[in-house]
């Protein structure tokens, strides 16, 4: 969700310099208002997980603090993303990693010219294996160097990630790219510095999406209640994201769908009406209008952080 | 001489005792004045009073006594303080009344350990004593003047004590070999003028003393926590000050040019306007006692108080400087709940027995506690009061003897569930504890809620929590838990109801423990295996014993058929070993596999409990048990992880810095340092530094540099200062940083060493 401001400047002669609802920033004799329009991008899928497309602007309702809003922008994105890929090349990983290469390698082939990815491998260490780029070749490149043996620093570089993606954060939203993390990893944790409370206290400051792909498996099942499923969960749920289980056979698929889906979303505009104004949290709801059966993906509020007229 | 102790306060009661023939030490040279007073002593708790060597009673808080004119010598003897000696002179016809308050003017003795059959000395405690020695344990004094005065404060005979050490201040101002000595007066001098309640003058005698010889300390085992909090004030006063030795008096500075006007704070600073003396010690360390100065709120102004935590004695004190304030209390160790950042700021201090907990704001911070003053949410508050409350709550698990844990992101925050409810917001991606009975639908799979006085809170249990949550939440329903964790809003997610779940607020939990294991049985009293293996106690008092945790008898440390229960388990240390019965190898946040090789061989563990005897064994039977943080860090034989397997003879490098350097950091952050290979933290001190990368100066009194092996060989970077905005702040490692191999560090081989940087954000 991005947040932005219009603001409308009120020239007003005023013989006795008084100036109301003064910001830092303003003249003597000019009444500033600020009036902000809150950006909800929202992902529509079905029960399956297909990107539903076709919705209008009127299919959806869209509540802040319980209170309907009306919308004043409608956009369907084919939105850029940011995305850092992050590799587990960890030692149990070895015998499935070319497998594992091939398939984020259509992640990669799936890019637009919008997109840019970064490539991350980990192991007892995070190594970057690019920058942000979206040079395709380059990309591809920095995959197929993804190597490693050692144990499993998934918290440094989820961490990390979070890093990256923050000091990004303007750059990306000025050019209108979602924030992501696709992380592909087989076990738990075994060699952070960092802990759970501290990446899940970071990932809610950070806006973005974490995408977890988890391989990890005993007697062929997916290990879904053990500490890194629990805690992967926990992180996806937050943020937004999601946490699977793919076999490796059809790993290529599953990038290839989140791919997909980041890029595909419904962007939705309002200007807050009726809400308490101020410095505190708001909650957003959104919904499709008789589709019971959709299942949407959005963050659930924000923070504001200044003061704002209320209409 | 047998006393007996009421153990409460009596209300007055005068008793009039005739007193045989006057004696007295009168001065030497002065004439003996005719004629009787009256002596009245006042005394609290009730205590037994000698006067001139003779016993007036052996309990009692107020007497009154006829005696001769002249010089007469008050001896007040308690169990649980070192005999405290006053010389008060009588008036012919005239009443001197001498009023004391023990907890306030006594020395404590040392807690001794208590008797019993068979029993060896018991680690850590002090033998009670009639006092200190002639120096108190200060080499190097050796003037008589001195000597002599140091004996009238300990007689109790002040005037002449101010008269003689401030002749010897004088005396020995100058020459800079006396100036140890000179030191010693004057914390003599403030001692005697803080007794004779000339409180001010004390001040400076300390100023002056702290001046003299930093590294003078003022010993709790010698000098009343009156004299200590004066001592601990006295820090207060500013270098600049110049004190008159004689007279002890402010010495006006001259006319100073006109100050520069600070410079204008950023239009984007958002820090409430205040004065902050970012300089203003409030911690300080006295032979070992942890001193902290805070502040309370009360209807009116905050009140100030000390806040002693004394490892020695295991006391934890609390001393306030005024009246109308929380009144003083003393508890031991054990009463004590480790504590956290209060929800709107402070230090949060709870106790495991009934007493009321105490929000205690760092004193420099005191002006957020005024009355009229906008209660701020803890995202609100201002840097300098986060700083301030980790510096604090960090010195206090120290002092403790407690495992910290420390978390770069945030402060734990200790919030109750009706808080969380209603002000989310306040809390949103920060780390809380709260404690609630847990409700759920399923014991298996969930959902599961903290519930506490009508409102309710999710928690989503991850790692361990998730593990022991799924074997003991039939056990752990209806009961009280206490839960730690990252408290959050995670994204919505319809249901097939259609209607998004807008999920509320919930804690993902990576600790959970039931309440009712950490009550407050009673102080445990701490053994060795081998105390209790050669003299086991045989009564039923709580014990607590560490020892590394060696699995289900993994490695054959006990006859195998000496295990009573077949979850039992074994403790040891470097010769001796027990089993421990009645609860598995777990406790908060943590549990232990007798299969993994790690476990058995990496953990130390104190078990809390009661020694039970079977067929000529002893066995632990467990209550509580807890991970050892200090015996682990010691333990050289625990393998610790080297990153990329790097070698004895390879290099330390650094391979995970946290936040990054790409990132701009708030002005009270922590950083982390995580290295390839385990380091030694003896080597850290002095050899991490801080500085501005524009050369801007600035000193960082409270820098903390701690090293947690169990991070995996990572460093916590504490700069205990608010850092500067829009500044560029630089982490230095010298050359002696060192790994436990004796390698340097990568990077620190040529000027200036080894460099991290990060921007700090405006806000």
């Amino acid at each position: 969700m991005t947040k932005h401001t219009a603001v409308l400047l009120l020239a007003v002669a005023c013989a006795t310099g008084i100036a109301s609802n003064r910001l830092s920033g303003q003249r003597r004799g000019e009444t500033v208002i600020e009036t902000e329009v809150i950006s909800v991008p929202v992902t529509v899928n079905d029960r399956r997980g297909r990107f539903i497309p076709g919705l209008k602007q009127q299919d959806f309702e869209v509540l802040e603090d319980n209170i309907p809003q009306e919308l004043t922008s409608f956009t369907i994105e084919e939105s850029g993303i940011a995305a850092e890929l992050l590799i587990d090349v960890s030692g149990s990983m070895s015998y499935r990693l070319e497998e594992a290469k091939r398939a984020a390698q259509q992640f990669v082939q799936q890019m637009t010219p919008k997109d840019v990815a970064k490539i991350v491998q980990f192991d007892d260490r995070v190594t970057e294996l690019s920058d942000f780029s979206s040079d395709k070749a380059v990309l591809a490149a920095a995959v197929n160097k993804a190597y490693g043996v050692g144990a499993t620093a998934l918290y440094n570089a989820i961490s990390r990630a979070l890093d990256d993606l923050a000091a990004r954060r303007k750059v990306d939203e000025a050019e209108q790219r979602h924030r992501a993390i696709v992380l592909l990893t087989d076990g738990d944790d075994t060699s952070s510095a960092i802990n759970e409370d501290e990446v899940l206290s970071k990932a809610g400051r950070v806006d973005a999406l974490v995408y977890a792909l988890s391989l990890d498996r005993s007697n062929g099942l997916p290990v879904t209640d053990g500490p890194s499923a629990v805690f992967l969960n926990a992180l996806a749920r937050q943020s937004g994201g999601q946490l699977q289980f793919p076999e490796l056979a059809n790993l290529g698929k599953f990038y290839r769908d989140l791919s997909d889906e980041l890029r595909h979303q419904y962007v939705l505009g309002y200007v807050p009406a009726g809400s308490k104004a101020g410095a505190r949290w708001h909650a957003i709801t959104v919904r499709v209008k008789n589709r019971k059966d959709y299942r949407l993906r959005y963050r659930t509020g924000y923070f504001a952080t200044g003061s704002r007229s209320s209409q | 001489m047998m006393f007996r102790r009421t153990g409460m306060v009596v209300a007055a009661v005068a008793v009039v005792l005739a007193v045989a023939a006057a004696r007295g030490y009168a001065q030497a040279g002065a004439p003996s004045p005719t004629g009787t007073g009256t002596l009245v002593v006042v005394v609290d708790p009730p205590a037994a009073l000698y006067v001139d060597g003779n016993l007036v009673t052996v309990d009692a808080t107020r007497q009154e006594v006829p005696v001769p004119a002249g010089l007469h010598r008050v001896r007040i003897v308690h169990p649980d303080y070192q005999d405290l000696v006053r010389r008060i002179r009588i008036e012919p016809d005239k009443t001197a009344t001498l009023s004391l308050s023990l907890p306030e003017r006594g020395v404590r003795k040392p807690v001794a350990a208590p008797a019993g059959r068979g029993r060896g000395a018991t680690a850590g405690r002090g033998a009670a004593g009639r006092g200190p020695s002639a120096n108190d344990g200060l080499p190097g004094v050796t003037d008589p003047d001195l000597l002599t005065g140091i004996q009238f404060v300990k007689d109790g005979d002040f005037e002449p004590a101010v008269d003689t050490l401030t002749a010897v201040c004088r005396n020995l101002a100058g020459t800079p070999r006396y100036v140890g000595q000179q030191a010693v007066a004057f914390l003599y001098l403030g001692a005697a003028l803080v007794e004779l309640d000339r409180v001010d003058l004390a001040r400076r005698a300390f100023a002056l003393a702290q001046r003299a010889d930093k590294n003078l300390v003022a010993a709790p085992t010698v000098f009343s926590r009156l004299t200590l909090a004066t001592w601990a004030d006295a820090r207060t006063i500013p270098g600049s000050e110049e004190i008159d030795l004689d007279t002890l008096t402010i010495v006006p500075a001259p006319a100073a040019p006109e100050p520069t006007p600070p410079p204008a704070p950023a239009p984007e600073n958002l820090e409430p306007e205040r004065v902050i003396d970012p300089e203003a010690p409030f911690i300080s360390e006295v032979e070992g006692a942890l001193l902290l100065d805070f502040a309370i709120a009360t209807t009116a102004a905050p009140c100030l108080g000390t806040l002693m935590i004394n490892p020695a004695q295991q006391i934890v004190s609390w001393e306030p400087k005024g009246t109308a304030c929380l009144p003083s209390f003393d508890v031991p160790f054990a009463e004590v709940r480790s504590p956290a950042a209060a929800p709107r700021g402070g230090v949060l201090l709870q106790f495991r027995s009934a007493r009321q907990s105490v929000t205690l704001m760092p004193a420099p911070d005191a002006d957020l506690l005024e009355p009229d003053r906008e209660k701020l949410t803890l995202n609100d508050l201002p840097p300098s009061t986060r700083v301030h409350t980790r510096s604090a709550l960090k010195r206090i698990f120290r002092a403790l003897d407690r495992s910290w844990t420390d978390s770069i992101s945030s402060l734990l925050v200790d919030v109750p569930v009706a808080e969380l409810t209603e002000n989310p917001a306040d809390y949103d991606g920060g780390i809380v504890r709260t404690s609630g009975t847990l409700v759920t639908t399923s014991t298996r799979r969930g959902p599961y809620f903290v519930s506490d006085d009508n409102a309710k809170i999710q928690i989503a249990p991850a790692g361990v929590a998730a593990t022991m949550m799924r074997s003991k939440a039939s056990e752990w329903v209806g009961r009280e838990l206490i839960v730690s964790g990252a408290f959050s809003r995670p994204a919505a997610i319809s249901s097939k109801g259609g209607t998004a779940s807008s999920s509320p607020f919930l804690i993902t939990a990576t600790k959970i423990e039931p309440a009712d294991e950490v009550k407050y049985s009673g102080p445990a009293r701490s053994l060795t295996l081998e105390q209790i293996v050669k003299d086991p106690p045989w009564n039923r008092e709580l014990i607590r014993v560490i020892g590394k945790y060696r699995g289900a008898n993994s490695f054959g440390d006990m006859p195998l058929d000496s295990r009573r229960n077949s979850g039992d388990w074994v403790i040891r240390d470097s010769v001796f070993s027990v089993w421990v019965t009645g609860r598995r190898p777990a406790g908060n946040g943590f549990e232990l596999d007798s299969s993994n090789t790690r476990d058995v061989t990496s953990f130390w563990v104190a078990v809390t409990g009661r020694v039970e005897h079977r067929r000529g064994f002893v066995y632990m039977k467990a209550e509580k048990v807890e991970l050892s943080p200090t015996e682990f860090k010691k333990d050289p034989g625990t393998p610790a992880i080297r990153i990329g397997g790097a070698s004895v003879r390879q290099r330390p490098d650094i391979v995970h810095i946290d936040p990054s350097e790409s990132v701009e950091i708030s002005p009270d952050q922590q950083m982390l340092v995580q290295f390839t290979k385990p380091m030694d933290e003896k080597t850290l001190p002095g050899n991490v530094q801080l500085r501005y990368s524009d050369g801007t100066p600035a000193a960082f009194p409270y820098l903390l540099v701690t090293y947690y092996p169990e991070r995996h060989s990572s460093v916590i970077i504490d700069p205990g200062t608010v850092l500067i905005p829009n500044k560029t702040i630089e982490v230095v490692f010298l050359p002696g940083v060192k790994d436990v191999d004796n390698q340097s560090l990568m990077g620190t081989d040529t000027a200036p060493g080894r460099v991290l940087k990060w921007r700090v954000k405006r806000r």
